[in-house]
């Protein structure tokens, strides 16, 4: 009984996990990589207009698609660690500058 | 649907959301924040703005020049900063930005290439922007040494935008070729007021190619690039 319970804590961790807005954004590195964007593109329409609670699945199904893309945790997990620092070396610099307003629900900020 | 307002941080992770990493690695980036100044559409509620708009969003009302000038200082002084203190090129530094930012880009390239014998940037980019019928940038322009040239401008606008119209952005392009400048432009199907994959993809391309064109034709030239003298900024 005790183990039933843990493990189904386990799987809401991991689930909270995948979801966090962080965690969101290396899986769109990854997917970005992997998938060609027309079909990224068009999925993102798809859950877009069908509102915010569906985001959520849109990215439980990409965060699958990938993880079976990549077949490995040890793999997700470099992807995520080296998108994380963005290099600051003598390659050619971009300055670029933000917009007035993000939308705080919803992808498209202005 | 709320909104709050961007600044640095929020349109990197942003950035980092759409750009395929491979691309990402191949530059540096700084993703400076506006100064929180009142902004009048708003009722002059303090916001992480660029300049102050009064009257709206179109066009045609006049351009709020001393806010923008605030802002085109502190970034001409961060470029100063990268050529100075971290040697950095000019030749390969782009300024760009996304909406608002897309138009402060625009004006901070303007003044960079009007100062005197300035070495050119390597690429401007303005994605989702337009520029007001009265802007200062327009005489700017005008009166800009014809030594000087302009780098490869990349403009991109969503088909879909109803926020800041496609046809504001398409009408700044062609007035900015009209003056001089050599820009391209791509309208993005199905794209609202967004950045998408796609489009960053293309500018980043655009940018490689014309910071290697810059200093193909620079070093034909024999010209070195020269340190230009102002203040550091911190953003």
């Amino acid at each position: 009984m005790a183990t039933a319970v843990a493990r189904k804590l386990k799987s809401v961790a991991c689930g909270l996990w995948l979801v966090t807005p962080r965690k969101i954004r290396y899986l769109e590195y990854l997917i970005n990589d992997a998938m060609p964007s027309k079909i990224l593109n068009s999925m993102k329409q798809i859950f877009y207009a069908a509102g915010s609670p569906f985001f959520i699945g849109y990215w439980w199904m990409i965060s699958s698609f990938k993880l079976l893309t990549v077949g490995s945790k040890k793999t997700f997990v470099r992807a995520m660690s080296t998108t994380d620092t963005i290099s600051r070396s003598s390659k050619p610099l971009i300055v670029f500058c933000h917009g007035q307003m993000t939308q705080v629900q919803g992808f498209n900020p202005g | 649907m709320s909104w709050s307002d961007d600044t640095g941080p929020g349109v990197q992770s942003w950035i980092e959301s759409i750009v395929p990493y491979t691309e990402l690695q191949q530059w540096d980036w700084i993703f400076p924040s506006a100064e929180p100044i009142p902004y009048q559409l708003n009722g002059g509620m303090i916001s992480s703005i660029w300049y102050d708009r009064v009257g709206g969003f179109d066009p045609s009302y006049p351009e709020q020049t001393v806010t923008v000038e605030q802002s085109t200082d502190r970034l001409l002084a961060l470029l100063d900063d990268q050529i100075q203190n971290k040697g950095r090129d000019p030749r390969q530094m782009i300024i760009a930005g996304f909406s608002m930012g897309g138009a402060i880009a625009y004006q901070t390239a303007a003044r960079w290439h009007a100062r005197p014998n300035a070495v050119p940037l390597g690429g401007v980019g303005g994605l989702s922007c337009y520029l007001n019928r009265d802007s200062k940038l327009w005489s700017i322009l005008k009166n800009t040494p014809e030594t000087v040239s302009w780098p490869q401008t990349f403009i991109a606008h969503g088909a879909d935008d109803d926020f800041i119209l496609p046809e504001w952005g398409i009408a700044t392009f062609e007035r900015l070729v009209k003056a001089g400048v050599p820009a391209s432009f791509r309208l993005i199907p199905n794209a609202h007021h967004e950045m998408v994959a796609e489009e960053m993809v293309e500018f980043l391309h655009l940018m490689k190619d014309s910071i290697v064109a810059e200093l193909e034709v620079e070093n034909e030239k024999g010209i070195a690039p020269s340190h230009v003298s102002a203040s550091s900024s911190e953003f």
